[in-house]
């Protein structure tokens, strides 16, 4: 899929006014725009957490028609189009792990309820998130780095530690006083 | 004061990006339950997590993909499945009922088992998590639990009653996360039971409470 830059770098805004597109009016290109963008990074996420690129992008397909379906469970004033859809993917990786473990077919994305997490209190507003992506950007790289391992990575500490090269202490207080910085970056952002 | 305790950020930062083992997920989900001010950090992680998804690398899709999924859009939506046969809501342990946490409404959880002196437990089955084994346990009051250090760490979600491990008391609504370098006693309070819901992780090297007391029964 060869396309302009410009197709797949979309602003938060911009992500949330397709999703509002397909609510309103089913608008197949507004869907096709949103899939160019998601799909390769909703696959990168579900691979960084020990999916099979095939297993992958089944999730992200399914996660996609469920974006379809939704949409008009998105609302711009309860949280960026992002977060929604990264929830709707998060979510369906854990029931296929559940699904897969008792060996009975995956359910349909339509036929699951509601995500919990979608509901009121488990959002922050669209103004919040922006205002967190901006904080995220102060982080320096040493701890955006260790950010990312602590989020998306099931890796034990020593694991992350033996291929960062660090000792496993300096893995440990790096997360740690990491997550701390974005705890009072979130809290500020309230 | 009262000090309640709560999951560690990097907990509730792995709940968020969905990357936390099913086992300690689900305790962090009871305890999310009755924990606003959790509730409100994993919102937050959440967002975090989705900003720096934003941020990877991207992976390319296959070259059908966006041709298969403008496929999959036309074909009709099933109609939503009704809810099944109706779950429990409640827990017993003798004559305490408690409130099933919603977390656990669609586990199978196993009949109470004596595990030791004023000490019973139930196997919560998670059998999409190997790398720990979940557990509800009942601790008669005033029970002193052994001394112990701990292989992997332990999450342990407080349902009902308290206990107070020689350094801080822990009651309904806490959650204690003991890592490998604590070494605690818990004790039940004498004013009444207690009941927990704990998930051990690290199941090669049972060292800690739960997996010392759970060895002679568990194929850890």
């Amino acid at each position: 899929m060869t396309r302009p830059d410009d197709e797949t770098k979309l602003d938060a805004d911009g992500l949330g006014r397709l999703l509002q597109a397909i609510a309103e009016r089913r608008d197949r290109d507004a869907y096709a725009r949103l899939f160019r963008h998601f799909s390769p990074r909703l696959k990168a996420f579900l691979m960084r957490g020990g999916l099979a690129a095939n297993v992958a992008e089944e999730l992200v397909q399914d996660t996609m028609l469920s974006v379809w379906r939704k949409a008009d469970y998105f609302d711009p004033a309860r949280g960026s189009a992002v977060t929604w859809v990264f929830t709707i993917a998060r979510n369906l990786r854990i029931d296929h792990a559940r699904a897969n473990r008792h060996g009975t077919p995956e359910p349909d994305p339509s036929d699951l309820p509601e995500p919990a997490d979608l509901s009121d209190d488990l959002l922050i507003s669209g103004e919040r998130d922006a205002r967190l992506r901006e904080a995220l950007r102060t982080l320096s790289e040493e701890q955006a780095q260790v950010v990312r391992l602590s989020f998306f990575s099931d890796k034990p500490h020593s694991e992350i530690a033996s291929e960062l090269g660090l000792p496993l202490g300096t893995v440990k207080s790096r997360i740690r006083l990491a997550l701390m910085r974005l705890r009072t970056l979130l809290d500020d952002a309230e | 004061m009262t000090m309640h305790s709560h999951p560690s950020d990097e907990t509730l930062a792995r709940y968020a990006a969905g990357t936390l083992a099913a086992g300690p997920a689900l305790v962090v989900a009871t305890h999310l339950e009755g924990c606003a001010a959790c509730r409100r950090a994993v919102a937050g992680f959440t967002a975090a997590a989705a900003a720096m998804m934003e941020q990877l690398a991207p992976v390319p899709m296959s070259d059908d993909a966006l041709a298969l999924a403008l496929a999959r859009i036309e074909r009709p939506e099933p109609r939503p499945v009704r809810t099944g046969p109706s779950l429990p809501s409640e827990l017993v342990a003798g004559d305490i009922r408690i409130p099933l946490p919603a977390a656990l409404a669609t586990r199978a959880i196993g009949r109470w088992r004596w595990i030791g002196p004023g000490v019973r437990f139930s196997k919560v089955e998670v059998p999409e998590d190997p790398t720990s084994n979940v557990i509800l346990l009942w601790v008669k009051p005033g029970t002193r639990l052994p001394e112990h250090g701990h292989g992997g760490t332990e999450f342990t979600q407080i349902l009902h009653g308290s206990y107070f491990d020689g350094i801080a008391r822990y009651r309904a609504g806490d959650m204690q996360e003991a890592g490998e370098d604590l070494e605690h006693q818990p004790v039940v309070d004498a004013d009444g039971e207690c009941i927990c819901l704990a998930a051990v992780v690290g199941g090669m090297r049972p060292t800690g409470m739960i997996g010392a007391l759970l060895r002679p029964f568990l194929p850890m």
